[in-house]
């Protein structure tokens, strides 16, 4: 793990997220993880690709989610329609692609997919072979757990 | 291709055609919001590169908000095929992925604009308001 990838997605989460949502956003204490992690209910995936492989996960609880989806939107949201998942998965891709722009343009080589993203209660999110860091970041409408696993190639 | 005869009168803000190019929903309507707050109508909307150049072909709008990462073709690709068809054709690219070598692609490809996502209205009004009152 590199750890120079993990503080601008970090920084660029909280950036992002400020603008989304009203109210601070504290970012926590990063921890290294190599075990599986329950995830929380939705998660959102971002691959990484070029000079480091690996993923970024934006992890959070249902209601922190529809709250969310809800803020950007500017209506309520009760359930996890198609509107409020793309809005979760534009919202991932802010906050990767202005991370990656800021590595980039620091001398690094990197490429992101399109997010994904996945609900459900009994799911876990493993990095495989990669220690991933994570770093909770507390938002008004709760906590969203940034997990970071790009190995150099 | 044409030869740029269209357009003879200035577009002001209070009367402008849009088309927005993006593979996600919420962007779309995200900056389609902004975009009718300053002004303009929708004339469509595209969710890949292929489409937006069928679309641009068919409505002729005063401008296109083009994302870039998007599936079938990148908007940098759908950039070259509607310039293509028409030179005077007014694009910004709207992308999160706003890195030197980026923005430099975008606008070599011959974008008037670059707006990195996450936009403010201020920013669009400001933008198109430019983009629109180029001669």
């Amino acid at each position: 793990m590199r750890y120079a990838y993990v503080q601008p997605f970090v920084d660029s989460a909280q950036r992002i997220l400020a603008e989304a949502v009203p109210g601070r956003i504290v970012a926590g204490d990063l921890r290294l993880s190599s075990a599986a992690l329950p995830s929380r209910g939705v998660t959102a995936i971002v691959g990484v690709t070029g000079e480091g492989e690996g993923r970024v996960l934006f992890d959070m609880d249902r209601e922190t989610a529809l709250r969310i989806a809800s803020a950007m939107n500017g209506e309520p949201f009760h359930e996890l329609d198609q509107l409020a998942k793309d809005t979760l998965c534009e919202l991932a891709g802010m906050m990767t692609g202005k991370a990656v722009s800021a590595l980039n343009d620091g001398g690094h080589r990197l490429r992101v997919t399109p997010p994904t993203l996945f609900t459900g209660e009994n799911v876990s999110i493993s990095g495989g072979e990669l220690e991933a860091l994570v770093v909770p970041l507390e938002t008004p409408f709760g906590e969203i757990a940034v997990n970071v696993a790009i190995a150099t190639c | 291709m044409k030869s740029g005869g269209r357009r003879p009168v200035a577009k002001t803000l209070r009367s402008f055609s849009f088309l927005v190019v993006d593979d996600s929903e919420f962007a779309r309507r995200n900056m389609e919001k902004m975009l009718v707050a300053i002004g303009g109508q929708a004339a469509g909307f595209a969710s890949n590169g292929r489409e937006a150049i069928r679309q641009y072909k068919s409505l002729q709008p005063d401008i296109v908000l083009m994302d870039i990462t998007m599936p079938e073709m990148e908007g940098i690709e759908a950039v070259e095929g509607i310039l293509a068809e028409d030179q005077l054709a007014k694009i910004v690219m709207v992308s999160s992925m706003s890195y030197q070598d980026m923005v430099k692609r975008a606008l070599a490809s011959g974008a008037k604009h670059f707006l990195a996502k996450p936009v403010k209205r201020e920013q669009v009004a400001s933008i198109v308001e430019f983009v629109l009152g180029e001669s």
